[in-house]
């Protein structure tokens, strides 16, 4: 498989040549060879990273040979300089290293992994990257490898199967308080350093922990207290969103999503449950409130006619203007009825009417202009139906709108099912570009799992790109009950949705009708 | 053998005590990450809606003590790391009683320039207490330190 359309690019970086083409014909052969690719930079070691006469070279190199799309694993020596070099940069790097050596500092680091120095251990140590996306505790285990390796691959670093390696972002990032370019970015000071400030704040006086916790690890935590591991802000975390760039500013996102014209973002599923409901009314949330600040609008519409109800997380008032009011005026050449308008003052909702049956193409087509004109983003909440014009009312309706969509979101829990419905949706022909909203376990084992991995790898494979959401079903149960958008009650999901949107506003432009 | 039974799955209301242990850290947990999805967006340059779930001299403090970075202008993007770690000490079947919970995590967020251009991650360890009421389901003291400095240890 050429670089260019590859998902994984192992960037071999040994100085030595022979030894990079030794570990190149290593990974040549390994299992995920029809989904990767490898490559030999002609600038390899530290001074792939830190040369800056060697810059243009490599710049060139990695325009021609590393696609936007792909996912870099980087393998290379350990070199004393060279955790200053990784810090902070987004990528896979798998660091080679003497036992002796000391890779103490690696441990505040992400996605990384230290193996041993031969050709074959980091073969070893990048197939166990590609096929498990990373990675387990991390100073301990840097530790742990700097006492005695004892031939096993330390491993650390926070999950990251997609890692992201936006070039001219790691080019930039250099060393604390260096130049780049006409832009300075200096080191921290006080007054602008949020949590220095906070700690200034003289409000209260913090108590001391009861000795046992102040001292132990888990094991010895009293029974009423607890640690857990607690989850951040995944918008903390979701630097790299999509494929391209980082989370855009509200005024940056609305700007996109008004220069791209109006979008309809169909979001469909084969097998239902896996909060397609939810996840449209949370973009459209997303989309309405990041919109009115730019003068514009979006509107959300149930084409889900198998059931028309799903819609109570917008608390919709009785008697608003449905789907079928709005086709029929238009049908008639009147002035379609008012929409009304929910959760932000820029999102417009357009229900289905209980008694709905079905709809023809041509009314299909003439919403879906109503819509363009009037709304720079629509999303359309589609039946669980794989789309079909002749396959009965729900199929052909989702298939009429799938005609007229720039996008589709296809939401993924993760099982057999789940995954087996998104693949057969992703093979309907002709789709728009395809975003997966992948619904990540909270278990592990789950999220870890070999055939996860690989469903995900050929979903991914397929698809424009794939964006997690947290599962949350309690939070979205609680928002149903409430009547609420579920991004009221949990600041995650809120903050996956924006990258929904963010992915759907970096899409290519599909249809432009 | 009815009666062992019923005891092994969670009889004589360990169930119900043990669903609001659960219901409390749930409480607890979201209080937290809550503060620290609004915190990361005031050192973006956002608004936040502190008041519903600060006490209120707790959110004054708050912005009282980031408005230098909010009224200059200058940009930070957030990373507070993957994960982080929360202990919660006091009697979460005492609603009554405040508890104190402590959430560490490193801190990697960065300064942005103007064009967009991220300095170096801060790189360092922060520590929150709070303490909660779980009555008001409210925050009603926060203190920030930075473990392993032995300056703004208490």
């Amino acid at each position: 498989m050429p670089a260019d359309t590859a998902r994984l690019v192992f960037i071999v970086l040994l100085d030595d040549e022979a030894e990079a083409r030794v570990l190149a014909d290593l990974l040549r052969g390994d299992e995920f060879g029809s989904l990767s690719t490898v490559a030999i930079p002609p600038v390899r070691g530290l001074g792939f990273f830190s040369d800056e006469t060697a810059q243009p070279v490599v710049n060139r190199w990695w325009g021609e040979t590393v696609h936007d799309d792909a996912d870099p694993i980087f393998l290379m020596r350990h070199d004393p300089e060279l955790a200053d070099w990784l810090d902070g940069l987004d990528g896979v790097f798998v660091i080679g290293a003497d036992a002796g050596a000391d890779v103490a500092g690696y441990g505040r680091l992400r996605s990384l992994v230290v193996s041993g120095a031969t050709p074959d251990a980091l073969a070893r140590a990048a197939r166990r990257v590609s096929s498990s996306g990373l990675m387990r505790a991390p100073a301990a285990a840097a530790s742990a490898f700097a006492g005695a390796n004892g031939g096993e691959d330390a491993w650390f670093g926070p999950d990251q199967s997609r890692a992201q390696w936006p070039l001219a972002s790691a080019r930039e990032l250099q060393k604390p308080g260096t130049e780049r370019g006409s832009a300075v970015v200096t080191s921290w000071s006080d007054s602008d350093d949020p949590f220095t400030l906070l700690a200034g704040m003289s409000h209260a006086s913090e108590p001391e922990p009861t000795e046992a916790t102040r001292t132990s690890g888990e094991s010895r935590i009293p029974s009423l207290g607890r640690t857990r591991g607690f989850r951040f802000p995944s918008w903390a975390r979701r630097e790299a969103v999509g494929r391209n760039s980082g989370r855009l500013s509200d005024a940056d996102l609305a700007a996109r999503l008004v220069e791209r014209g109006a979008t309809i973002v169909a979001v469909g599923s084969r097998k239902g449950g896996v909060g397609k409901t939810s996840h449209a009314a949370g973009m459209a949330i997303v989309a309405g409130t990041v919109l009115d600040r730019a003068g514009h609008r979006a509107a959300i519409v149930d084409a889900n006619v198998a059931n028309p109800d799903a819609w109570g997380q917008l608390n919709l008032p009785g008697g608003a203007a449905t789907v079928r009011s709005v086709v029929a005026a238009l049908i008639m050449n009147q002035e379609p009825p008012k929409a009304v308008y929910a959760s932000t003052p820029a999102l417009a909702c357009y229900p289905e009417s209980r008694e709905t049956s079905e709809y023809s193409r041509t009314d299909i087509v003439w919403f879906a202009q109503f819509l363009r004109d009037n709304y720079s983003f629509v999303v359309v909440d589609l039946s669980n139906r794989l789309p079909d014009p002749i396959a009965g009312p729900e199929a052909a309706v989702a298939a009429f709108w799938l005609e007229q969509a720039d996008c589709l979101v296809l939401p993924a829990a993760s099982s057999k099912q789940d995954f087996n419905g998104v693949l057969d949706y992703l093979e309907v022909r002709d789709l728009p570009p395809a975003v997966v909203a992948y619904i990540v376990p909270t278990a592990r084992r789950n999220r870890e799992h070999p055939l996860t991995k690989r469903y995900l790898a050929a979903i991914g494979h397929r698809a424009h790109c794939i964006i997690n959401i947290p599962d949350e079903p309690d939070r979205v149960r609680y928002a149903g009950m409430d009547g609420v958008p579920v991004q009221d009650v949990s600041p995650a999901l809120g903050s996956a949705y924006r990258d929904l949107v963010q992915a759907v506003a970096l899409t290519p432009k599909h249809r432009g009708t | 053998m009815h009666r062992g039974v019923l005891s092994r799955l969670g009889g004589n209301g360990r169930n119900e005590r043990d669903q609001v242990r659960e219901q409390r850290l749930e409480t607890i947990s979201g209080l937290a990450d809550r503060f620290l999805y609004d915190f990361g967006r005031m050192s973006a340059g956002h608004e936040a809606d502190l008041d519903s779930y600060l006490a209120p001299d707790v959110a004054d403090a708050i912005r009282d003590s980031v408005a230098p970075l909010m009224n200059s202008g200058r940009l930070v993007r957030p990373d507070f790391g993957p994960y982080g770690e929360m202990r919660v000490e006091g009697d979460l079947l005492d609603a009554d009683r405040p508890i104190d919970a402590w959430i560490e995590f490193d801190d990697r967020s960065r300064r942005e320039a103007e064009d967009g251009h991220l300095g170096p991650p801060a790189g360092r360890r922060v520590r929150l207490w709070l303490r909660i009421s779980l009555v008001r389901n409210t925050i009603t003291s926060l203190r920030c330190t930075f473990p392993g400095d032995s300056s703004s240890r208490p």
